[in-house]
């Protein structure tokens, strides 16, 4: 018979064998879970507490010479859903109205679409198709940070689940069309700026910025653990650019060259403006251009860059630098006289006429009146070889140094391929193409006293990480005289371009002596040069005597004149008088009182080119 | 007899004393357990406490490191809408729209300051100086 101490001794067995084979069962759980099953269950638990942040580098920012921002990237946010969850009612038609109501170019219909849209078709291998769970919709891209912190607020009062914001950068232009072409553009693809043109294609190298993923143990809320595992890549973002231009003064010529075209409302116009000494670009600019934050203005008309690709004709404009060289080869001085032939005269049996009859008149005079006879008669007399060489020494033909791609060579023909007209039509600037920027660089060699200097348009690089900055050192330049007086006869000749009696009064500046050349060229279209299609050009510096810039206005097919003296002159004056009162030069009194004078006298009526 | 006696008393004495010395000892080693036990239990509290209040402190901080990155892309907004609005065209509107007067100065009217400053004493050792521009009305 069992005593109640037996049935307790009993219970307790059981109750421990019980426990014994809980603990057993326990144990082989814990053995199929933490051993057997350890890797399916640890990468599974694994990605659940494990987050992946993707962070984006800045690219690099452009700047002019004295730091104020050109290009630079403003916060903004992209906006998306989870259909799975917003796309239920009341939740959806009430995201729908919140975004319809903040955000512009989004309609409620739009909206609602977007956030209902549960399943999306999904193209199979085999091409067929089949309709999946769609759980990622864009509701809106690169929206302003202000708005995007309204519309954040919005979404967090009203309890609204399922709506994500990213922080993001975009490529943002403050001066909007201020250097556009030369600046160029970006276009945003999955998230990265493409460069499209510009200094930002030319530097996408030094600009360009990596993403970095991080990859963190989260708590629920989402907040990485401190003793949880931890890997990141690191962000690079990219190097500063700082540019040679000078933005008061690149505002200055933008101003100017868009009364020139409501005057003018040629085809194109562009003006640049270089320091001779430096060969720094203080400002450049075109005209048609664009607004690079508004797409809609982008065509590759008026994003090309033209300053760098487009080929004209220079005409008169050439003149200087064939004269240069025949004084330097001491085949003329200033005072040697040529007969002009009254504006007409017939070499290699083709006809060469000037604008207005002169006759027998000195070199100077030829540069003054720009007659084309006399500077071809100048060009005879020199030779082709020395012609040749000259042209070439100015840079013609050969690439400007600008950091600006693509970038022409302009057409100029070997020795070998010139004809018995070449050395009477290039000299005047006929059958011989340039870019406006090898001009420019042309001229700065005339006004830095033969220096031929590359042209500069990145003044300094910046590791925005470590602060290093790179300046771009100024090489050498290339001397184009042998004879160290010739700079002074060159530069004293063109200074009578803007006095009495000159092709270019219209460019004079009271107080200052402005030394330059008008340029007033045919186009050649069809085989033929046109009557109707011109060239208009100004290309000078100032002061003559130590200039502070040199300074090219061209404009393309201008309506009314053509005359470069007529056209453009005055322009070059508005910009140049505007500059030099920015850059604090001083007029000489001695100047003001001629020029005072010389207007009360009789106005004499000007010369063309 | 009386050994017997004694002996029994002893024997008895002799069995509560081993009784005793096994319940000390299995107090003792109870004790050394709860102690080492308390002192695992201690330290995973003071580990659980420190991971406690390093979470707390991530949070803190990632909450500051949220906030600063939130200034900085405000900072960068203002920067850029500085820019803007310093731009010439925007100031040239402006003026045009308040009717400002506003006209360069002719070149005469624009002189130059320039001031050798001497907050510590070095500017002029290393030949430094501030120029200002006054341009009178």
């Amino acid at each position: 018979m069992l005593t109640s101490n037996d049935s307790i001794k009993i219970r307790i067995k059981l109750v421990a064998a019980m426990a014994v084979i809980c603990f057993c069962l326990l144990a082989v759980k814990l053995y199929q879970v933490q051993i057997e099953r350890h890797e399916e269950l640890y990468e599974k638990a694994k990605k659940q507490y494990t987050a992946v942040k993707k962070t984006y580098g800045r690219r690099g920012e452009i700047f002019d010479i004295q730091g104020n921002l050109l290009v630079g990237n403003i916060p903004c946010a992209d906006i998306t859903a989870d259909p799975q969850i917003t796309g239920d009612e009341p939740f959806a038609s009430k995201a729908a109205r919140i975004f319809a109501n903040h955000l512009t170019d989004m309609t409620y219909a739009e909206a609602y679409s977007r956030l209902t849209q549960k399943t999306r078709i999904k193209k199979l291998a085999d091409g067929k198709t089949e309709k999946v769970k769609n759980s990622y919709v864009v509701i809106a891209n690169n929206v302003a940070l202000q708005e995007a912190e309204e519309l954040k607020t919005i979404v967090k009062v009203n309890k609204l689940k399922g709506i994500i914001f990213t922080d993001t950068y975009r490529r943002f232009y403050p001066k909007s069309t201020l250097l556009s072409n030369i600046l160029g553009f970006t276009m945003p693809d999955q998230g990265k700026d493409v460069p499209v043109i510009g200094v930002e294609k030319t530097f996408d190298k030094q600009m360009g910025s990596s993403d970095a993923t991080e990859r963190f143990e989260r708590a629920r809320d989402g907040i990485p653990l401190s003793y949880g595992l931890q890997e990141a890549d690191k962000v690079k973002n990219g190097f500063n650019i700082y540019l040679t231009i000078n933005e008061p003064l690149q505002s200055i010529l933008e101003e100017e060259l868009d009364s020139l075209i409501i005057k003018w409302r040629p085809k194109a116009a562009y003006a640049i403006m270089v320091d001779p000494k430096t060969g720094n670009v203080m400002a450049i600019a075109q005209r048609p251009s664009f607004n690079p934050n508004d797409r809609k203005t982008m065509s590759p008309d008026a994003w090309r860059i033209r300053i760098t690709e487009d080929v004209f004709e220079p005409g008169s404009t050439m003149k200087p630098m064939a004269i240069s060289g025949a004084l330097d080869y001491g085949v003329i001085t200033p005072n040697t006289m040529f007969n002009c032939e009254n504006g007409s005269w017939t070499y290699a049996g083709k006809v060469l006429r000037d604008s207005h009859r002169i006759g027998i008149v000195p070199a100077y005079e030829v540069v003054q009146k720009s007659s084309n006879i006399g500077t071809a008669k100048i060009a005879i007399m020199m030779g082709e070889q020395r012609l040749h060489l000259v042209l070439r020494k100015f840079g013609f033909g050969a690439s400007t140094g600008i950091p600006v791609t693509p970038e022409t060579k302009g057409i100029f023909r070997p020795l070998n391929k010139w004809d018995a007209l070449s050395i009477s039509r290039f000299p005047i600037g006929q059958g011989i193409g340039v870019s406006p920027i090898q001009l420019v660089r042309a001229y700065c060699a005339l006004a830095d006293n033969g220096n031929l200097r590359k042209i500069r348009l990145v003044d300094r690089i910046e590791n925005t990480e470590t602060g290093v900055v790179i300046k771009k050192s100024i090489e050498e330049p290339f001397q184009v005289f042998n004879n160290p007086a010739t700079p002074e006869k060159i530069v004293n000749m063109m200074s009578l371009v803007t006095k009495k009696g000159g092709t270019a009064v219209g460019a004079a500046i009271p107080g200052f002596n402005v030394a330059g050349k008008t340029g007033t060229s045919q186009k050649f279209i069809n085989g033929q040069y046109s009557h109707a299609n011109f060239f208009s050009s100004f290309i000078g510096f100032v002061p003559a005597e130590n200039p502070a810039f040199v300074l090219l206005v061209t404009v393309d097919e201008p309506r009314g004149s053509y005359y470069g003296g007529a056209v453009a002159a005055p322009y070059f004056k508005n910009i140049a008088l505007r500059a030099l009162r920015y850059l604090d030069v001083k007029p000489d009194p001695k100047l003001i009182e001629e020029a005072e004078k010389e207007k009360n006298s009789k106005n004499d009526i000007p010369v063309r080119d | 007899m009386n050994i017997q006696a004694r002996s029994i008393k002893l024997n008895k004495s002799r069995k509560k004393d081993t009784t005793r010395k096994n319940m000390l000892l299995k107090f003792g080693i109870v004790f050394h357990v709860i102690i080492g036990m308390a002192f695992i239990f201690g330290i995973a509290t003071l580990r659980i406490s420190i991971d406690q209040w390093a979470t707390a402190e991530d949070r803190e901080a990632d909450k500051l490191v949220r906030q600063i990155a939130q200034l900085d892309r405000e900072i960068e907004n203002y920067k850029l809408k500085k820019e803007k609005l310093s731009s010439w065209p925007n100031i040239k509107d402006r003026i045009q729209k308040f009717n400002l007067a506003l006209r360069m100065p002719e070149p005469f009217q624009v002189q130059n300051l320039t001031v050798n400053y001497d907050p510590a004493g070095k500017e002029k050792a290393s030949g430094e100086r501030k120029t200002a521009m006054l341009s009178p009305r």
